[in-house]
């Protein structure tokens, strides 16, 4: 944009970069950690000798892993709950999203339904309850259940109702002097102009849907049925939990060599959050892009 | 008749707008409000087979055990500063980097580090805590090696009841600032260009733009997630402390969910849990409710 | 506005509670009629033709009957192509041959079990038949959720039944009667479970010739030796003494032990009354000479922030030569490691610190408890499930193979898909005494146990040193650890030979005023004790660590756990 950048300006750039880019290294340690131990050997990682490369190369913990029913299985449930899950939730936080984003003298309930709708966020029934309700749904050991009591997300709601509110009150006002609907107005205006936000809350949905994993334990009657996070805490849980009770036996104690099998919890890990990841760079490209109603583009 | 028709309109205007609100509604009356019917074990003494209708009524009892518990003052001392510091650092680290990465003019360098910075949100603390405890060791660790390049002593972080309650909120932020940059990223796209065309008319720098133009058009993000971080004064994050305390540090480490989880270890205490969620959530209440009414008293501002 | 938004709001959820009471009240009566419903089948179906069969052990029902339970499944479960958790051989023998088809309400991996069954008890939807811990026992029992057995075991269980579970000396038995009545069958565990040893690396004591430990003096010098002498070779003083000590201090159990101190059991004393383990007066040498121990590097400066699996690495790295576990220390750390560098272990009993003979001991004494609905109408159904398994073991026939492995190498743990099971508590001493009685005649002697053989061949592999692969050599090499001569059985078998095997005395629900402190005493504990060790207090501290335990509830609790142990006498 400037052509004349000054000298102190570029120090600033450069520092800047240097900064970002040892900030970005210091995020990626953990995961090279990670990657790193599901191509070493078992041994290897029981000993703690792997840092950031490997140790003994093999593949047999990705062999391991992919050999396990469970693990395709599993991917299977989660893609299913991911698409469904986003969809539904999206169109929830669109359509409510919209009403609340008006003022008061546009919309006079829209202060009680914001509060009614915030207030979930706040105060639960907590577990019991809540799966007592589902029970009584008879959707236990269904998708619903993993997609539909999530679905409102309000947090979602009050982001993308405040993205709402920023945008232009003339083009609102315009559209509908013309005789266009609400609905209309909504997802032909609103949405498109909103690219940023909905690529953030859309991100967020995804993500909220694939990681989490106690829904999945606790409304899941069969481990068939698990989506792949759920999965996976099976496998990651922590020693300590495991040896509360103290008093091993020989069985427990093999079952803690699986458990602790760093190596092929280290591969699933991985796998399990390579398509979160690769979604994020795809989506990047809503956040370049600046108001395209606007006049000129930034 | 004109008067009827004045009675009439705004109910008609507004039926779009409620209708859209009604799948929100259902959905919330089915899996948030009815469940919520089941805070009344918190005033139970809560027996499974006796179900919420025949379990004996208790009153406050068992709010007042949980605050009579030996040392539930230090616990909710700890949880507070903890989550206070996390909600302040969790606020400024994104901000930040997100007016830093609004600087750089290569977009390969912005969207690279925006991607390796949101990597960490997506290991879990059982698998950090392993990782964390190899870093921050005091006689293998990296961090205290590359302090001992400039001369500094090594450190216990994970051993040092004053440099633990640090030590949470800095790998807290570590850990999620990345993935809450996204969403300022997103507040930044949406400012009207416009607005710095005009700036740079009045001959602002990108100082200048960045006080009067950037922070301004991010402020309602801010302050909404601000407001929404406060709700949340009395989650210093469980999952966190639960894989990294330890004897040395239960002092200054030792949070409400920490505490009632092990006191879940020897009975399954759901009356006593659900007290406390329902304390917590008040606590909560009072917090939201309070900068929501201040930014609209002060500044004729509606947060949400 | 704001007020008439509250006001609205406020109605609102009145509406909203009275909507729940009503969907639940429906519920409760929907499940009332159910019952009922279920009750007046079962009368009829015991007027048709019950009654003949009513006390044959292995009585197969007329009419099938369908009961619930749920499952928790290991994490090294395989199954038969075609099978799952809900279909196999088990499953389908309970059909065929007691005509009790047997339904999984859920499954979840063991790791998660105590979640989901957290859930499902509190949620009061609970199943027919259900494996419990002696927690969730205590929650069942206070709860008033589970059916009386005594009059059924006594009618039903088969006279072999009735001998293996209390083969435990009635431990289990004891454990599971509250105030007479019986209310659970206990899953019994072997006898030996949580005994203690101490275990050596032995090609590093020959590398620094070091005499074996005959006193707790010796281990300390071991523990010098390994600390200071660099038995690894590398000329850097990067090795510690004692290992394997986590946060929890679990690993530190056999050290107390050797100072006659169980911490986190209850125990006897010489007046007959029950003390806490936390408070015994040995604990204050022990932890003393820790504490000397860790001024002197031997321990793992580290140790309070690492978890078991953190501090194995210790010792599957190469640092450490000397830790305290169980015989199960075979198969987690030590297979591993053996397989990386060929290293020698040997378990040793636990060495007393004075002329009186160290005991380890056992946490309660019951691995899980299976226990029935109350109101389920066929109580008998978890008896004869459990003569089945008995049957299947120790019947007749012997053990019938096809209910213990499966798949083309044998490698699919069968027994592991029973819904109910228990096992000789003896059965694992009894191996390793099969073991051993083949290896002193030099050839394999018939043995009832079928894994006697399977030891036995495994150790012959060892000796013979040819092995298909590095897997099967640390198979062979913990096979002959765990059962051979000198192996962690041999020990945990002497222990018991030698009356040194403890177990806990008190197994008893939570007391109130357990409900209320013990978490925060068992802090206060974990804190003063690492303090201690790590020289952050003085050993005075430990008397006012007493002091402060009776204060704040410990006195308060012995005195519920005695009156608890008087009523049970």
């Amino acid at each position: 944009m400037d052509i004349n950048i000054s000298f102190g300006r570029k120090v600033f750039l450069i520092c800047n970069n240097v900064f970002l880019i040892a900030l970005a290294i210091v995020c990626l340690l953990p995961l090279i950690n990670i990657l790193a131990l599901s191509f070493s050997s078992s041994s290897a990682a029981t000993a703690g000798e792997v840092k950031l490369w490997p140790v003994d190369f093999t593949l047999s913990s990705y062999k391991y892993a992919l050999s396990k029913p469970e693990f395709l299985q599993s991917l299977l449930v989660s893609v299913e709950r991911v698409v469904l899950g986003t969809v539904i939730s999206l169109v929830v936080v669109i359509i409510s999203a919209y009403p609340l984003s008006k003022e008061r003298t546009e919309f006079p309930m829209r202060t009680f339904y914001v509060w009614f709708f915030f207030v979930t966020i706040l105060f639960s029934g907590g577990l019991i309850p809540t799966y007592m309700v589902i029970r009584n749904y008879h959707m236990l050991d269904t998708i619903w259940a993993l997609v539909l009591p999530g679905a409102v997300a309000v947090f979602n709601i009050v982001l993308l109702l405040n993205f709402f509110r920023g945008t232009p009150k003339e083009i609102q006002e315009a559209a509908l002097v013309d005789g266009c609907t609400h609905w209309k107005l909504l997802w032909k205006i609103m949405v498109p102009i909103s690219m940023p936000a909905l690529a953030t809350i859309l991100l967020f949905t995804c993500v909220g849907q694939w990681n989490s994993w106690f829904d999945g334990l606790i409304y899941m009657n069969s481990p068939t049925n698990y989506p792949l996070q759920t999965y996976l805490q099976t496998l990651v849980v922590s020693t300590e939990l495991f040896t509360a009770g103290g008093n091993l036996t020989a069985e427990d104690m093999k079952a803690l060599a699986e458990v602790s099998d760093r190596t092929t919890k280290a591969s699933q890990i991985f796998m399990a959050a390579l398509p979160v990841l690769v979604l994020y760079p795809f989506l990047q490209k809503y956040f370049m892009k600046g108001i395209v109603l606007g006049s000129v583009k930034g | 008749m004109q008067a009827a028709t004045v009675k009439r309109r705004p109910w008609k205007k507004h039926l779009p707008l409620h209708l859209m609100l009604v799948p929100g509604i259902i959905l919330l009356i089915m899996f948030h409000y009815i469940p919520m019917a089941g805070i009344v074990i918190a005033f139970q003494n809560f027996i499974p087979t006796k179900g919420f209708f025949d379990s004996k009524w208790v009153g406050w009892e068992n709010f007042e055990m949980m605050l009579q518990m030996p040392g539930i003052g230090q616990v909710l001392w700890n949880t507070i500063y903890i989550a206070f510091l996390k909600i302040i650092f969790g606020q400024i680290a994104p901000i930040v980097t997100a007016l830093l990465l609004n600087e750089v003019r290569k977009s390969s360098i912005k969207r690279s580090v925006q991607t390796l910075i949101y990597l960490p949100h997506f290991l879990s603390w059982v698998i950090l805590g392993g990782i964390l405890i190899d870093i921050l060791s005091p006689s293998h660790g990296l961090l205290n090696e590359v302090m001992s390049w400039f001369g500094m002593k090594p450190l216990f972080f994970l051993g040092n009841d004053k440099l633990f309650p640090y030590v949470l909120v800095v790998t807290d932020v570590w850990k999620e600032f990345g993935f809450g940059t996204i969403v300022y990223l997103a507040a930044l796209t949406s400012i009207n260009p416009t607005l710095y065309e005009a700036a740079v008319m009045d001959g602002a720098g990108r100082w200048k733009q960045t006080i009067h133009v950037t922070l301004p058009g991010m402020l309602p993000i801010i302050v909404l997630l601000a407001t929404l971080g406060l709700g949340g004064v009395l989650n210093a994050g469980f999952d966190q402390v639960f894989n990294l305390y330890n004897p040395l540090v239960f002092r200054t480490g030792d949070i409400l969910d920490t505490f009632v989880y092990r006191l879940g270890l020897i009975d399954a205490q759901y009356a006593v849990a659900t007290a406390v969620g329902l304390f917590k959530s008040v606590v909560s209440l009072i917090f939201v409710g309070a900068s929501y009414w201040l930014a609209y008293r002060l500044a004729g501002y509606r947060i949400f | 506005m704001h007020h008439t938004s509250l006001k609205r709001y406020l109605i609102f959820a009145a509406a909203v509670m009275l909507l729940f009471m009503t969907a639940c009240s429906s519920t409760t009566n929907n499940g009332n009629t159910g019952g009922k419903e279920n009750t007046t089948d079962s009368q009829e179906a015991g007027n048709t033709g019950e009654k003949p069969a009513e006390a044959d052990p292995l009585g197969k029902y007329e009419t099938p009957i369908e009961v619930t339970t749920v499952r928790s499944l290991p994490p090294s479960i395989k199954f038969e192509k075609g099978d799952s958790i809900d279909n196999n051989i088990w499953y389908r023998s309970y059909e065929e041959e007691l005509g009790i088809k047997l339904i999984n309400k859920w499954s979840v991996p063991q790791t998660q079990f105590q979640q989901k069954m957290n859930v499902t008890i509190a949620s009061g939807d609970i199943p027919d038949i259900l494996t419990v811990t002696a927690n969730e026992l205590k929650r069942l029992v206070d709860a008033d959720m589970v059916e009386d057995m005594t009059d059924v075991f006594e009618q039903y269980a088969s006279d072999k039944t009735k001998q293996v579970i209390n083969n435990d000396g009635g431990n289990g038995m004891k454990a599971s009667t509250f105030e007479g009545k019986l209310l659970a069958l206990p899953g019994v565990t072997f006898t030996g479970t949580g005994a203690q040893m101490l275990w050596i690396r032995q090609d590093w004591l020959k590398k620094l010739n070091l005499p074996e430990p005959k006193t707790m003096e010796d281990v300390y010098k071991i523990a010098e030796a390994f600390a200071n002498q660099d038995p690894d070779g590398n000329n850097q003083k990067d090795t510690i003494g004692l290992g394997g000590i986590n946060k929890d201090m679990n690993s530190l159990m056999g050290f107390f032990e050797s100072f006659h101190a169980y911490p986190g059991r209850w125990v006897k004393d010489e007046s007959g009354q029950l003390v806490s383990g936390d408070i015994q007066p040995g604990l204050k040498p022990a932890l003393q000479k820790l504490q000397d121990m860790y001024k002197a590097g031997l321990i793992d400066s580290e140790f309070a922030v690492k978890d078991q699996a953190k501090a194995y690495e210790l010792i599957a790295g190469n640092k450490t030569g000397m830790f305290y576990s169980g015989e199960g220390a075979v198969w987690w750390p030590l297979t591993d490691h053996y397989k990386k560098d060929k290293s020698d272990w040997k378990p040793y009993p636990l060495i007393s610190f004075d002329d009186q003979p160290a005991s380890t001991s056992g946490g309660i004494p019951v691995g899980n408890y299976y226990v029935v609905r109350k109101g389920f109408e066929h109580p008998e159904a978890l008896v004869k499930l459990l003569n089945f398994a008995v049957e299947k073991q120790y019947g007749p026939e012997g053990r019938l193979d096809a209910y213990w492995y499966g798949g083309e190498n044998k490698e699919i743990n069968v027994s592991a898909f029973a819904a109910v099971i228990i096992s000789d508590p003896l059965e694992l001493i009894n191996i390793h005494r099969g073991v051993q009685e083949s290896v002193d005649a030099g050839k394999y002697v018939d043995n009832p146990i079928a894994d006697v053989k399977h030891h036995y061949d495994l150790y012959q592999m060892w000796l013979s040193g040819k092995f298909a692969d590095s897997n099967e050599e640390g198979q062979a090499w913990s096979s002959y650890k765990w059962a051979g001569p000198g192996g962690g059985m041999n020990v945990v078998s002497d222990y018991v030979k030698d009356n040194r095997y403890l177990v806990d005395e008190y197994t008893g629900p939570s007391t109130p005023t357990m409900t209320a402190k013990k978490s925060t005493l068992d802090k206060m504990k974990l804190e003063s004790f690492t303090k201690i060790i790590m020289g952050q207090s003085d050993i005075s501290e430990f008397d006012k660590f007493v002091a402060d335990w009776k204060k704040f509830g410990g006195d308060a609790i012995t005195a519920e756990v005695n009156e608890w142990y008087k009523a049970k006498q």
